[in-house]
């Protein structure tokens, strides 16, 4: 595998290690990578694995018991806690998981980000989730808690949550799980379309998720084997 | 373990306890005074905390202010015609409603109503994930759920107090008016309780509602933080809070008296 290159680096993995456990079924041995703005690595996981460490690892949300996860050139152990929940703001993540704020409707999760860390007016903010929207198919936003939204349609506001304002990087783990099959091509576009304005992307895929490799084009495809990446040749 | 080892740990505990709640509050009152805790995200959530805890607990205190004004104000404008000290009105329902009754009997209400809730919110959230979810967005647990939730408690509790105060007063003067209590004209009645509160007065309205109110949110949101991987933990918490708010309330009420009037 390829060392880590870290200047200019949206997010530098250094020979970091993890051990599964009771915080994550599934570790990583000695992984490196480095992703530059723009970039785009598609991660192919092994059937069955579910709650990885990198999502956290990449968000400074664990720490790895060697190897160090830079941000944007910053050990996240080396962020004061403001400036890591500044850093935060900046990545957008689709969990593999459903989360949301039980006591917000899906819309105001949605936004919640965006009018936390930004001074950006109400009307703006909303337009842009409309907009997002509509590009993956809902006529509008749901706007009801999220235990009353379908999962498929919870699925797809956990998209436009991830994508909403300006991101450094997009983590999308197992995205197409639960969602609408056929939308999987919007979301791949709309990967793209976030590339162009300089998003770094991990797309990670299950072994039953659409192939969405034509649409999404990314630069450099993994499997995870054991707690290791392997880089995976394309045809 | 000995009796003398056993004391010596259960009182190690408490003292721990009381100082992670110290440094709460005080946390608390630090992250507040800065102008970026305050986006408008964490002024909603504080917006909302005093509707819940304030505003809709407003009604069911304005009632509990009219028992009291039925009981304590008739009782004691009644005896004291009775024993010709009528003069003394003022000074005994400020020491009685003011001093004492008013901020012990909101305070009890808010940690009944809302502290539980609060323990049981920020449990439920622990569990859910929805804590993570914050942090992983960049919004601080302590700024986002904290901040907002004790000082929307004490802000609510002292309002709570002067409405319960002016209610007490108004019920009990227009009661003993209607039972034939004789309580008098309406401008000495006001006369004298103004004339009995002291600047003392007005100080201990405001510690013995501030403080407890940032302990109690304090303790209700430890305790709901408290909690890790089972849903059987929150109501274990929501009762730890509940006593442990109300074993504060009167060691705070009873300091504030000693040191205020002693």
């Amino acid at each position: 595998m390829e060392g880590p290159m870290t200047e200019g680096a949206v997010l530098t993995l250094e020979s970091v290690t993890v051990t599964a456990g009771a915080a994550y079924e599934y570790g990583l041995a000695e992984v490196s990578f480095s992703l530059a703005a723009g970039e785009c690595i598609l991660i192919r996981l092994e059937s069955g694995m579910h709650n990885w460490a990198l999502g956290d690892l990449a968000q400074g949300l664990a720490a790895p018991e060697a190897g160090r996860v830079l941000f944007e050139g910053r050990d996240w152990l080396s962020l004061s806690p403001d400036e890591a929940a500044a850093a935060r703001a900046r990545i957008g993540r689709v969990y593999e998981r459903s989360l949301w704020i039980s006591n917000l409707d899906v819309d105001e999760n949605i936004r919640l980000g965006s009018r936390h860390h930004t001074n950006r007016p109400e009307e703006e903010i909303e337009a842009e989730a409309i907009r997002l929207a509509r590009m993956f198919g809902l006529e509008d936003l749901p706007r009801a808690r999220p235990a009353r939204v379908r999962s498929r349609d919870l699925r797809t506001a956990d998209w436009i949550r991830a994508l909403l304002g300006e991101r450094a990087l997009l983590l999308l783990e197992r995205p197409m799980r639960e969602a609408y099959a056929e939308r999987g091509a919007l979301l791949a576009t709309a990967a793209r379309a976030a590339r162009e304005k300089g998003a770094a992307v991990i797309w990670l895929q299950g072994p039953g998720d659409p192939d969405i490799l034509k649409t999404l084009e990314p630069d450099r495809v993994y499997a995870v084997a054991g707690e290791r990446l392997s880089p995976v040749e394309r045809m | 373990m000995s009796i003398l080892a056993r004391t010596g740990a259960f009182a190690l505990a408490k003292g721990r306890s009381v100082v992670t709640v110290t440094a709460t509050v005080w946390s608390v009152l630090r992250v507040a005074l800065r102008r970026r805790t305050w986006p408008r995200t964490t002024r909603n959530v504080l917006a909302r905390q005093i509707l819940f805890t304030g505003f809709e607990a407003s009604r069911f205190v304005s009632l509990l202010a009219v028992a009291v004004g039925l009981s304590i104000v008739v009782q004691t404008q009644v005896w004291l015609a009775k024993v010709g000290q009528s003069q003394l009105l003022g000074p005994v329902l400020v020491m009685v409603v003011i001093r004492e009754v008013g901020p012990l009997l909101v305070n009890f209400v808010i940690i009944g109503r809302s502290g539980t809730a609060i323990a049981t919110e920020l449990g439920n959230m622990k569990i859910s994930g929805e804590v993570y979810l914050l942090d992983s967005q960049g919004l601080d647990p302590f700024t986002y759920l904290v901040v907002p939730r004790v000082l929307g408690a004490a802000i609510s509790i002292f309002c709570l107090t002067v409405v319960f105060i002016l209610v007490s007063f108004v019920s009990g003067y227009l009661s003993g008016w209607l039972l034939g209590a004789n309580p008098g004209p309406v401008d000495l009645f006001v006369d004298s309780v103004f004339r009995a509160v002291r600047p003392a007065d007005a100080g201990n309205l405001f510690i013995k509602t501030i403080i407890p109110g940032m302990t109690t949110g304090a303790i209700c949101c430890i305790e709901g933080l408290s909690v890790h991987t089972a849903v059987t933990e929150v109501p274990q918490a929501a009762t730890r809070a509940l006593v442990r708010s109300t074993i504060a309330l009167f060691l705070i009420s009873a300091i504030v008296s000693a040191v205020t009037y002693l």
